[in-house]
């Protein structure tokens, strides 16, 4: 009986046990903060049109090395992709140039913009295309998601 | 023998002592969330302004026995937390008791005003006057809603008729608000910076943008007239191509700043309309319960 009882224990004892053919070793923990509301800069392998193509190599050429200096949220060379994949060629560059033009605003004149929660100032192409049920109004006091 | 038979007895008795606790424990765990419990633990949750909980509490005793009076408190929780599409769907569930039904029936109006749906809100008062009878304050929700969306006003006199005293000036003002509203027109903005370039701009109160524009296009006007001048035709197509870029732009730009200036314009009234209601609980009472 005493034998039954032990093989029993030993039995389970093995079965439920934790198997430790894997060494322990240290973690890879990543402690890098994501930032929230700023898109990838780069999206060439899921979409490769020209346009993102040339938005990729201003990224990896300029805007890398210069900083995420863009105000605004989308950033003007996001905006203009957005604008030309929404609308047209002619319609989304036309909103570029006008979207550049405020970019450069020499008197930094931003007070009617709202914020986007990325800390920049959110003004999406929908307000743009001519369209007025496209058009969103956020109060300047609401942080946009 | 003897021995066998003690043995035995001290296994009985702890078998049934086991057994015994488990009972009464489980007994007592039956007691402590019966309904009168769990309702009462939900008013707390309810009072204490955790919305969530409170309607966990409150299902799991509406599962066995119905009360109107705890199907009310979970709509209303739902409201509380902004939840409206829920609210109305727990609130059209009451219809036994007669009072809390019209009271159900004018909070869904309230979720309505709150999602923004005004026409169902206009259908909803209508239904509400049919089967309660005529009501002066929702009268007045239903015209003021009339500002709030691009329905047709009806006549000044009629509209006005529903007001009287202080309010009836300032309905009036809204009136004429909403039939001519101060709205820039965006193809004048467009033809403005065509001949002067950032002129639509500063039409559309963004004078910063309408300057820099300006600038901007002159600046490569001026390079690109000069180096034609000086037949360096390369740069001259050049500085040209950049000037005709910031000068499309900018009527583009001109037409669509005052489409969002228009945008402001709507939005700063619909809120002005719809603070004034809000201070007044949308001409609806609000229902008191004892933790208020």
């Amino acid at each position: 009986m005493k034998i039954v009882l032990f093989i029993i224990i030993i039995f389970t004892n093995l079965t439920i046990a934790q198997t430790d053919w894997i060494r322990w070793g240290k973690a890879e923990v990543d402690y890098s903060l994501e930032i929230e509301g700023v898109e990838d800069n780069y999206n060439s392998e899921t979409s490769s049109s020209p346009l993102t193509l040339l938005k990729d190599g201003y990224s990896f050429l300029i805007s890398d090395l210069d900083g995420n200096n863009c105000p605004f949220y989308p950033t003007c060379s996001s905006f203009f992709v957005e604008a030309v994949s929404r609308t047209n060629f002619v319609k989304g560059t036309l909103m570029f140039a006008d979207r550049f033009t405020r970019d450069s605003n020499l008197f930094k004149s931003h007070e009617h913009y709202p914020t986007h929660v990325s800390g920049k100032l959110y003004d999406p192409t929908e307000n743009y295309q001519l369209h007025d049920s496209t058009i969103i109004f956020y109060s300047i006091e609401k942080l946009v998601n | 023998m003897i021995a066998n038979v003690l043995k035995l007895t001290t296994y009985l008795f702890i078998l049934f002592t086991l057994i015994g606790i488990n009972n009464l424990f489980s007994q007592e765990l039956d007691n402590l969330f019966n309904s009168s419990n769990r309702t009462a633990f939900g008013n707390y949750l309810f009072c204490e302004g955790d919305y969530l909980r409170a309607i966990d509490e409150f299902k799991s005793v509406l599962s066995s026995e119905w009360n109107d009076s705890l199907q009310f408190k979970i709509a209303t929780s739902y409201y509380r937390m902004g939840q409206f599409d829920k609210s109305i769907y727990e609130f059209q569930k009451i219809e036994a008791d007669i009072y809390l039904n019209k009271l159900a029936k004018l909070e869904s109006i309230r979720s309505f005003y709150q999602i923004g749906d005004y026409n169902i809100l206009r259908d909803q008062i209508n239904v509400y006057f049919i089967t309660m009878g005529e009501s002066q304050k929702l009268s007045k929700l239903y015209n003021y809603s009339l500002l709030l969306d691009s329905s047709l006003l009806p006549e000044k006199s009629v509209y006005l008729s529903h007001f009287n005293g202080e309010e009836r000036n300032r309905i009036s003002e809204y009136y004429d608000w909403k039939i001519k509203p101060p709205y820039k027109n965006p193809t004048k903005a467009a033809i403005m910076s065509a001949l002067v370039p950032g002129l639509g701009k500063i039409y559309a109160n963004e004078v910063g943008d309408g300057i820099t524009a300006f600038l901007l296009t002159g600046l490569f006007t001026y390079l690109a007239v000069d180096k034609f001048q000086n037949n360096h035709t390369a740069s001259g197509w050049l500085y040209a191509s950049i000037a005709a870029f910031f000068y499309s732009g900018n009527i583009y730009g001109s037409a669509t700043a005052v489409q969002n200036y228009n945008a402001g314009i709507k939005f700063n009234f619909n809120n002005k309309v719809k603070f004034y209601l809000n201070e007044r609980d949308q001409f609806i009472p609000i229902p008191k319960y004892l933790c208020d």
